[in-house]
Parts: C-alpha cells; sequence; structure tokens
C-alpha cells in the first residue's frame, strides 16, 4: 500500500495494477479465505448503501485484512483491518458482499510488518 | 492539506458564505456539539464537564435521543450537546442522518469533533468531512494513551499546521486534556475566527468541482445553509438524500454534476459510488502518514490479552456468558436484596405514621404516594442501580462485543441480533436496566424486539415467586421447566416477531475495541446519568399511578375492574 497516497495519478497506477492482478489471481468472497491469510480488498458488491458502511468501517479498495476467527453456530466474522490496526466483526450476509485476493507470501510478510 | 504537487491552498474558487452564525454568540446561549464516530468517547468527554444534571431530549420527529447539558466553564455558560455517533456524512443510518442535519441547520457555534486516535486513519475521514461543512471545529484526539500502546505517536502539531485548526490530545476517560480542550472551544467561540484549510483533492476532482460550482443555482443559496462547495461535494459523492432534495430544485444543476461524476469514475475506471470518497480516503491516508508515526511496540502478553483470547473462544464465550448471568445473580439477589432490605425499613415506620390518619381520600393518596415512594425505593433502586453499574461495565470493558460476536449465530436464528444477549442477561435481574440496555442496538427493528421480548424474562423479583410457590409446592422439575420456559417463550415470542418484521439490513458490522480496564469514577457518573433518567421520568409515573390506584380502591372502583376480569382471573383458580 505505498502508492495509494499520493494524487490521481497514483491511484490509476495502483488500479492498473489491480486489474493485472485480477487476470492472474484469485477473487474470492471473505467469507471464503483461509484463516490468517492477509488478503487485499478488490472490490465490492452491493449498493450504495453497502459501500458506505463497509467505507465508514474503514474498508476501502486495497486494504489489507486478515480473517482472525468465525463465531460459532454460523455466527460472523472477526476481520482485521491490518493498517487500521481494528478488529470488525463481519455479518456472514455482507461479508460475501466484499471481495478479496489472497496475497502471496512474499506481500504477507509486507502485511505482517504491521502486526 | 496538500496535494500531490506540494502546494497548499485553500480552494475556494468562488466567495463560500460560512454557515457559522454572524450574530455573536453573547445574544442567545451558545451551543457547542460533540461529534464522531461512535465509540469515539465523546459521552465519556461529555460526562467529565457535566453536571449532575443532563436532559435527553428527542430530536423533533424522531425517536432518535441526543443529551444535553449546560455547562458553566471559566465564567461563560454554553449548552453542550452530545450527538449521536457518526460514522461519516453520507449515512443511510436514522441517527446519523439526525446527527448530520442537526449540524446542518446552522445552530451549532462550535464542533468538537471527538477521534479515536487508536483508529486514527479512520476517525479522519469524518473530520475531513466536518471541515469541508466550515462549522468552527476543535479537534480532540482522545484516547492517545492506547494509540500509544498500539505504537502510534501523533505529530498534532503538524495536524494543527496543515490544517489550521486547533487540535488537543485528550484522555477522556482520565479527564486529561478536557479542560483545554473547552478553552480553545471557548476562544473560537470568542473570536469567532475560524479558517480552515479545505482539502484539496486531485486535479480532475478539482476541475469537475470547479465547473460544477460555476454553475450553482442561485436558488439553492436559500435552500442550504452550507456552503456551495460542501453541497457540490455532497452531490458528487452520490449522497442520495442531497441528490433528491437538489432534483426537486434544480435538475438541471443535478444532471450536470452526475454527468462530472459519470466522467470522473470513467477516468479512473471506478465505481461512480466510491470514485469521490476514494479520493478522499487518499487524501485522509495522506494526511494520516504525515501526522503519525508507527513504532513496532514489542507488547508484553498482559491480562487484557489473555482475556481477550478466552473470551473469543467458543468454549470460553459460553463461559463468560455463564459467569456474566452468575455475576447479575449475584447482584441482583446479593447486593439488590441486602440494598432494599435497608431501605424498606423507614418506610414502615412511614406507613404506621400513615395509618394513624382518618380514612378518607387524604389517606388514600397519602398510603398510596408512600407506596409509590416505597416501589421505587424498596423494589427498583437496590436492582437498578447495582445493575446499571454491572451494564457500564460490560459496556466499558469492550466485553459485550465480544459476548455479542459469540452468541450472535445462536440468536440470529430467533431474529435477534449478538448485542441482546446483555438485555437478556440483565433482565434476569430487573427488566427496568435490562430495556435501558437496548438502546445499545443498532437498528430500531432489534430495538423493539428486544424491548418487547425482555417483560416475558424472570426477573429477579419473578424468580424468587417462582423458586418459592413452584418449588415449595410442585419440586424441583416443575422449577426448572417454568424457568427455562419463560426463556423459551421469550425466544418464540421473538422468533414470531421478526417472521412479520424481517431483518432487511444489509448486515452487521461492528467494532471489536481492545478490551480496556473500567474507571470507576467514568462508570459512576454513566450510572448517575441513568438512572436520573428514571428519578425524572419512572419514578414520579410509579408515584403518580399508585396515588390513582389507592383512590380508586377508595371508592371501590378497583373491585369493578376485578369483576370485568373475572373471567380470565377467577376461571385460572379454579384448575
Amino acid at each position: 500500500m505505498k502508492g495509494i497516497t499520493v494524487n490521481g495519478q497514483a491511484l490509476e497506477f495502483i488500479h492498473e495494477e489491480q486489474q493485472e492482478e485480477q487476470q492472474e489471481r484469485m477473487i474470492i468472497s471473505l467469507l471464503y479465505i483461509k484463516r490468517g491469510v492477509a488478503a487485499r480488498i478488490t472490490h465490492f458488491s452491493g449498493g450504495k448503501a453497502t459501500i458506505v458502511r463497509l467505507h465508514d468501517f474503514g474498508l476501502y479498495r486495497g486494504r489489507i485484512v486478515r480473517l482472525i476467527k468465525i463465531a460459532p453456530f454460523g455466527g460472523p466474522l472477526l476481520v482485521e483491518d491490518i493498517e487500521g490496526q481494528a478488529r470488525l466483526m463481519i455479518s456472514q450476509k455482507l461479508a460475501a458482499q466484499v471481495f478479496v485476493e489472497e496475497l502471496t507470501t512474499q506481500m504477507q510478510q509486507m502485511g505482517s510488518e504491521y502486526e | 492539506m496538500s496535494d500531490g504537487q506540494g502546494q497548499t491552498r485553500t480552494p475556494t474558487p468562488t466567495p463560500t458564505p460560512t454557515p457559522s452564525p454572524s450574530i455573536p454568540p453573547t445574544k442567545k446561549m451558545p451551543v457547542i456539539v460533540l461529534a464522531g464516530q461512535p465509540n469515539c468517547g465523546k459521552s465519556t468527554i461529555f460526562n467529565v464537564v457535566a453536571g449532575l444534571k443532563v436532559n435527553t431530549g428527542n430530536f423533533a420527529g424522531t425517536s432518535i435521543t441526543f443529551t444535553e447539558t449546560k455547562v458553566q466553564f471559566e465564567g461563560d455558560t454554553f449548552i453542550l450537546i452530545d450527538l449521536p455517533g457518526t460514522y461519516s456524512i453520507t449515512s443511510s443510518d436514522m441517527a446519523e442522518k439526525v446527527a448530520r442535519d442537526y449540524l446542518l441547520a446552522g445552530n451549532v457555534d462550535v464542533v468538537i469533533n471527538v477521534i479515536d486516535t487508536s483508529m486514527l486513519a479512520r476517525s479522519l475521514e469524518f473530520t475531513l468531512q466536518l471541515i469541508e461543512m466550515q462549522i468552527p471545529m476543535v479537534v480532540a484526539f482522545n484516547m492517545i494513551d492506547e494509540a500509544k500502546r498500539k505504537g502510534i505517536s501523533v505529530d498534532i502539531d503538524k495536524f494543527k499546521h496543515l490544517t489550521a485548526i486547533s487540535a488537543i490530545p485528550v484522555i477522556g476517560v482520565k479527564g486529561e486534556g478536557v479542560d483545554h480542550l473547552f478553552k480553545s472551544a471557548m476562544t473560537l467561540l470568542r473570536y469567532n475566527k475560524y479558517q480552515p484549510i479545505l482539502p484539496v483533492y486531485d486535479r480532475e476532482v478539482e476541475d469537475s468541482l470547479h465547473s460544477i460550482i460555476q454553475c450553482y443555482p442561485p436558488e439553492l443559496h436559500s435552500h442550504f445553509r452550507v456552503n456551495e462547495r460542501f453541497i457540490s461535494i455532497r452531490l458528487l459523492e452520490m449522497d442520495e438524500e442531497f441528490i433528491k432534495t437538489v432534483s426537486s430544485i434544480s435538475p438541471s444543476w443535478e444532471e450536470i454534476v452526475s454527468k462530472e461524476r459519470q466522467s470522473l469514475a470513467q477516468k479512473h475506471n471506478w465505481p461512480e459510488e466510491e470514485v469521490f470518497s476514494s479520493h478522499r480516503h487518499a487524501i485522509v491516508l495522506n494526511l494520516y502518514e504525515k501526522i503519525t508515526t508507527h513504532k513496532r511496540t514489542q507488547q508484553k502478553m498482559d491480562l487484557r490479552e489473555y482475556l481477550d483470547r478466552i473470551i473469543m473462544n467458543p468454549l470460553g464465550g459460553l463461559l463468560t456468558v455463564f459467569i456474566s448471568v452468575l455475576m447479575m445473580f449475584f447482584t441482583a439477589f446479593g447486593l439488590g436484596d441486602l440494598l432494599s432490605k435497608l431501605l424498606d425499613s423507614p418506610f414502615i415506620k412511614l406507613n404506621i405514621i400513615i395509618d394513624g390518619y382518618q380514612r378518607g381520600i387524604i389517606h388514600s393518596a397519602l398510603s398510596g404516594l408512600s407506596q409509590g415512594l416505597q416501589a421505587g425505593a424498596g423494589i427498583v433502586l437496590p436492582y437498578l442501580l447495582p445493575l446499571l453499574l454491572l451494564l457500564a461495565i460490560f459496556e466499558d470493558t469492550g466485553l459485550l462485543p465480544r459476548i455479542a460476536f459469540m452468541m450472535d449465530g445462536i440468536l440470529h436464528r430467533f431474529g435477534l441480533h449478538g448485542k441482546s444477549i446483555l438485555p437478556i442477561i440483565l433482565g434476569y435481574g430487573c427488566s427496568v436496566p435490562a430495556i435501558m440496555a437496548v438502546r445499545n442496538l443498532e437498528t430500531e427493528r432489534d430495538r423493539l424486539l428486544s424491548r418487547l421480548i425482555i417483560p416475558f424474562i424472570a426477573c429477579s423479583a419473578r424468580t424468587v415467586i417462582i423458586l418459592g410457590l413452584v418449588g415449595k409446592y410442585l419440586g424441583p422439575w416443575w422449577t426448572t421447566i417454568v424457568y427455562v420456559g419463560n426463556l423459551a417463550i421469550s425466544l418464540i415470542v421473538s422468533l414470531l416477531l421478526s417472521k412479520f418484521n424481517r431483518d432487511i439490513s444489509y448486515g452487521i458490522i461492528m467494532d471489536i475495541p481492545p478490551i480496556r480496564y473500567p474507571y470507576p469514577m467514568i462508570a459512576l457518573k454513566k450510572v448517575w446519568l441513568r438512572f436520573y433518567e428514571f428519578l425524572k421520568l419512572g419514578w414520579p409515573i410509579v408515584m403518580l399511578s399508585s396515588v390513582a390506584l389507592s383512590i380508586l380502591s377508595l371508592y371501590g372502583i378497583d373491585e369493578v375492574v376485578n369483576k370485568i376480569l373475572s373471567p380470565i382471573t377467577v376461571n385460572n383458580r379454579s384448575y
């Protein structure tokens, strides 16, 4: 997450990078990522209200998150926003609308610096 | 704030009328509001300065409440309002909308934006939106100690330099910095000098904004009391409510904005809904990186860490719920009963005195009043106070969101939400604090459902009856069946009600804050303010109704009521 900090050009740069990655990597719903693996948010499904809510909690495209655990009896997910250092409880209904790509080991290390 | 080119300017291409009132604040009592994201510690700061009297009001036409109090500070008096927690200005949540509308109405003299510094990046999103609103503002960097624990240190002077807004480090729970914060707010109020450096977006967005503001329809000036840049940003951000209002007044301008938004989205190849907020996010991250430094702290595993691990484990979670119920029983039956006995004895003497009076309407009214007093002091107070304390501890330590997380799966099957677990647990002690605890739930639907099922749960008074009567005459098995049956009935009622009122929300998302040690003074103040509500509203109702009942019974009207209800009550007795 180095480029997103500057102006529009940098944003585009990130976006292009994402597009390339989308072609190569598997994009899955947050519901299905492995526990403990850092993953980057690629996009959201769902309407404006859903996106606003996710943004409210700091979940933007490009943000790196990690699934910590799932509550028993089909309960919500406990997700860590690695850079924001926040822990969030997200219902399965909402998590199904967040799409992520699991990061490679090299990128994982980058993410783990924040832990 | 500077953009990528490193230039800093105030981007006001057209003159913007500031919404701050031009009338000197001495004319009426100045209004200072606390605004910030949920759980940022606003209410803690409010409670630190609030006296013992606090008013709870409703926003016009809604069931959403706010608390306000008169504060005397260094010879000045102002009204301090604690607004509902708001994540962002663009909002679909009712409470947040109300908070936003309140800010936009133009009656606010100074905003104190309270920030949870341990989650700075996220909090700054709202701060930036508030800056764009251009209401005189002071920023309180709250929970600065917790941020330090996480290894985040904030350069507040740099923040001041980049935004031209005064900012104060605060530790609300300890009351540190709060004095300084209000001093700063008063200075702003007195001199009315507020010229923040507005956030500058990248060139494309600024160009869009510029061309939109160029053709800002003059008829909107009379409608919105906020500057045109703010309104334009709202529309670019696709804030549905603003779009609705604007398109009813000036549909042509709305169309222009919509085209600009589409072209921005196309240029960046991002969805229309996200393009503007993502740009703001980039500015926020930029600001965040400029004012913070991270230090990798070698955190020792302390008690809080261990507790967290235990609670967030399926078995540990259930154990925590079980211990919470035990704690509640202990508080209700141990402390509550003790207090109840202590408080009851003066009333026995009072009753003897009243019984000396001649029978008649005065005697009835007096004995009704005494019964009402006794009900409040002897029945409600001893259970309410300790349970309110327990509630405060659950909220302040971060235990509540954790239990909610663990129980959400089960409660969901009955149409409830994980956070409903606390009202249910408290309901076994006393329904009054249980219903008060319902306020923690997010949606009106969840609140209504929980409020409706709590009265079905056997509170401590009913538990005594169940144990005493059922236990004595029918045996332990029946006692268990009646007791568990109570919970079953509540859950069935909730299940049935939720069939009629389905959960249509987009799903729950909430913070799991770190485990915190409770601060006794903060918890006690919270207890007092909640208890004060009961004193002001609940108790008088109890007293009035018991006077009414007593007078009705003098004239034998209660007999008539009993007769009317006898088909229900008497038939049961014949079993």
